[in-house]
């Protein structure tokens, strides 16, 4: 239903211009059609503006970071610190998210059900104040005026919207144009579920089927094509936007994470929420780390550690938290079995990616 | 060179038009008495004018509100230096002697009021207010018939209906970027803010609706279990002689402003943060296990 929605949408805006290009999807073999805003259309000027945009340093107000500061390519958009740092040097709590196969993530950030697009999701790190990122909370119009009056940017803008300027529904759609086009499909992994059945090791396969395992239980929130269940498509009618406690933290014994940072509690206000995210893909785990919402597990073993032991909490406390997912259970790895874990995992990473050249800082 | 051109006449759209507020402010306040014929009840005993604006003011104390003025509040005193004051307020309504409530529709101006909602905004960008504007929107202008009003009500904050629109693309008033609460998927309603002597970097008062749950189509909400929402009922207010007045020195009169619950956000931001308790208090808004009361920060003044 939604890809035939798309279609018209597509045509309306190639056709009064004839300078906007329809766009044309490449996607990886399995990869469904991304939903995409009604009002924001993909076109190649929009996806070329909006990488200008993400890897210039004018789009924070003191000039010193860009999007990229935060997810560089080589790091599959993530910046190798267990928190990320604003324009002003303020700590962020959480870590920087890798941005692989941001357009078919049914919800944005760590842990945010109201935060359900790209264009909506670009506006927290412009105008956030607690921590400051971009800096630009109050002084739109000088963030507006700086591109404005530059002849090469306003041109770029004009040529992506036209007759529409430097806004912030120009801003957020370019941005969220190019953030759609990140797209990750080309690790061993997608050459063996394409057919290639000497993509993945004697190990990989063997830790695919460990990881597909009632034993464990990892594929149930890191399912599907994109290894995460927060997962939608244009053909979606209804979506999902599920959270998960993997008991990480448990302070009390009664589940409650650090006051710090408590998850999808503090959008929801609802008790069970308290230590609730997103579950993250797990492509580019190579390229990511470190791990979990707050960066605290710094290397994959760790994070096998923590499940093993269902949850690190658990690890800790001696006793699993009330609240962590009943599919959070502890399992007992081999060496074996955790190398063959590990080495599927491997096979998730996609160098092509990390280099790819239509990603890559344009200035 | 074309495309350039419309570009950059183009980012002066959303900026704020000083003139025509002041122009506004102006108008409204010259009109009670200009207008004389307005408003007229032909069995009325009494003359009434049509109502065109409702003052408010900005109070520490017996002190009028000043950015750079530094002000002794809290529990224990603290020094406070102010570093924005602003609210939204929707929903106003005047009641009158027999208590008919009659609507007072506000004036768009495309920069503080739409016809729904407007920003009150007591900074002014001087002292530590330098992230603020330097235009200040201190008078709601717009209009109600004549009549014996004794009394006034509204709302502080945005109507859900608002609330939790796409800010991107939304009208004055809010377009404001300072006042953008993106993470709760909706507005800061209060954002009054200012350094302290135990917190340097600053204590924030950020009210808004909280517990907010998804709809079906994306960044949609459905409901929010935490409306936040301050009514204000005001009794013996006379539209041509009152203001209303919103003390700050009441406002933070039971908060310890030199210290943070730990691991919390710094001052108040809605949400369960236990520095919220005696702001929320005042207020008359609900926390935690307390129940709703009657706010007591905005009274009637000259």
């Amino acid at each position: 239903m939604r890809w035939l929605l798309l279609v018209p949408t597509l045509v309306a805006c190639g056709a009064p211009t004839a300078r906007a290009p329809s766009w044309e999807w490449s996607l990886p073999p399995g990869f469904p059609l991304p939903a995409v805003p009604d009002d924001n259309s993909m076109s190649v000027a929009k996806v070329e503006l909006g990488r200008r945009l993400f890897y210039d340093v004018r789009l924070s107000r003191n000039g010193t970071q860009a999007c990229a500061g935060c997810h560089e390519q080589a790091r599959a958009f993530t910046d190798g610190k267990a928190n990320a740092v604003g324009s002003t040097q303020q700590h962020h709590r959480r870590n920087a998210q890798a941005l692989a196969n941001v357009a078919w993530a049914s919800s944005l950030t760590w842990a945010n059900p109201l935060v359900g697009t790209l264009e909506r999701q670009a506006l927290l790190p412009i105008f956030g104040e607690t921590p400051v990122e971009l800096g630009w909370a109050g002084h739109e119009d000088e963030l507006f005026a700086r591109f404005a009056m530059d002849a090469e940017s306003a041109a770029r803008f004009e040529a992506a919207f036209p007759g529409q300027g430097v806004t912030l529904e120009t801003i957020t759609g370019a941005l969220a144009a190019f953030e759609r086009t990140l797209i990750s499909g080309g690790a061993p992994w997608d050459r063996y579920s394409a057919g290639d059945v000497t993509a993945l090791s004697a190990d990989a396969q063997a830790g695919l089927a460990l990881f597909n395992s009632e034993r464990l239980e990892c594929y149930h929130c890191h399912a599907g094509f994109n290894f995460a269940d927060s997962v939608s498509h244009a053909g979606v009618t209804i979506v999902e936007k599920p959270f998960h406690n993997t008991g990480l933290f448990d302070e009390d014994g009664q589940g409650s994470y650090p006051q710090s940072d408590q998850g999808l509690i503090e959008i929801t206000q609802r008790v069970g929420d308290m230590g609730r995210f997103r579950a993250p893909s797990l492509r580019n785990l190579r390229f990511t780390a470190p791990y979990m919402h707050d960066g605290s597990l710094a290397t994959l073993d760790a994070v096998l550690d923590a499940y093993a032991a269902g949850g690190r909490a658990r690890l800790i406390n001696g006793a699993p938290s009330p609240l962590q997912s009943d599919l959070v259970r502890g399992f007992l790895l081999t060496a074996d079995e955790r190398r063959q874990v590990l080495a599927f995992l491997e096979a998730l990473n996609d160098d092509d990616f990390v280099t790819n050249p239509a990603l890559k800082d344009p200035w | 060179m074309s495309q350039a051109s419309a570009a950059s006449i183009r980012y002066w759209g959303p900026m704020r038009n000083s003139l025509l507020v002041l122009g506004c402010l102006l108008a409204a306040c010259g009109a009670p008495s200009s207008n004389p014929d307005a408003g007229v009840d032909a069995g009325a005993e009494h003359h009434h004018d049509a109502v065109t604006s409702i003052r408010f003011k900005a109070k520490v104390g017996a002190a009028d509100f000043a950015c750079g003025t530094t002000y002794t509040l809290g529990t224990p005193a603290s020094q406070y230096k102010p570093r924005d004051f602003r609210f939204y307020v929707s929903e106003v309504t005047l009641i009158t002697d027999e208590g008919t409530r009659v609507p007072f529709a506000l004036t768009a101006d495309g920069a503080f009021q739409s016809t729904t909602v407007a920003l009150l905004d007591f900074e002014n960008a001087t002292g530590d207010c330098s992230n603020g504007t330097t235009q200040t929107h201190v008078t709601l202008v717009g209009s109600a018939p004549g009549d014996h009003y004794t009394g006034l009500e509204f709302t502080v904050g945005v109507p859900f209906e608002q609330n939790h629109q796409d800010a991107a693309s939304a009208a004055a008033p809010l377009n404001s970027t300072a006042m953008f609460w993106n993470w709760q998927g909706g507005y800061k309603f209060i954002k009054i803010e200012g350094t302290t002597t135990g917190l340097p970097s600053g204590h924030n008062l950020h009210v808004g609706s909280t517990g907010c749950m998804a709809g079906a189509t994306p960044n949609s909400v459905t409901s929010c279990s935490a409306p936040n929402r301050v009514h204000v009922a005001l009794s013996a207010f006379d539209p041509e002689t009152s203001a209303v007045v919103l003390d700050l020195s009441t406002l933070l009169a039971g908060s310890n402003l030199d210290t943070n619950v730990a691991m919390t956000a710094p001052g108040c931001m809605s949400g369960d943060d236990a520095d919220c308790a005696p702001l929320f208090a005042r207020l008359g808004l609900p926390f935690g296990t307390a129940a709703a009361t009657t706010q007591t920060v905005f009274t009637v003044g000259q």
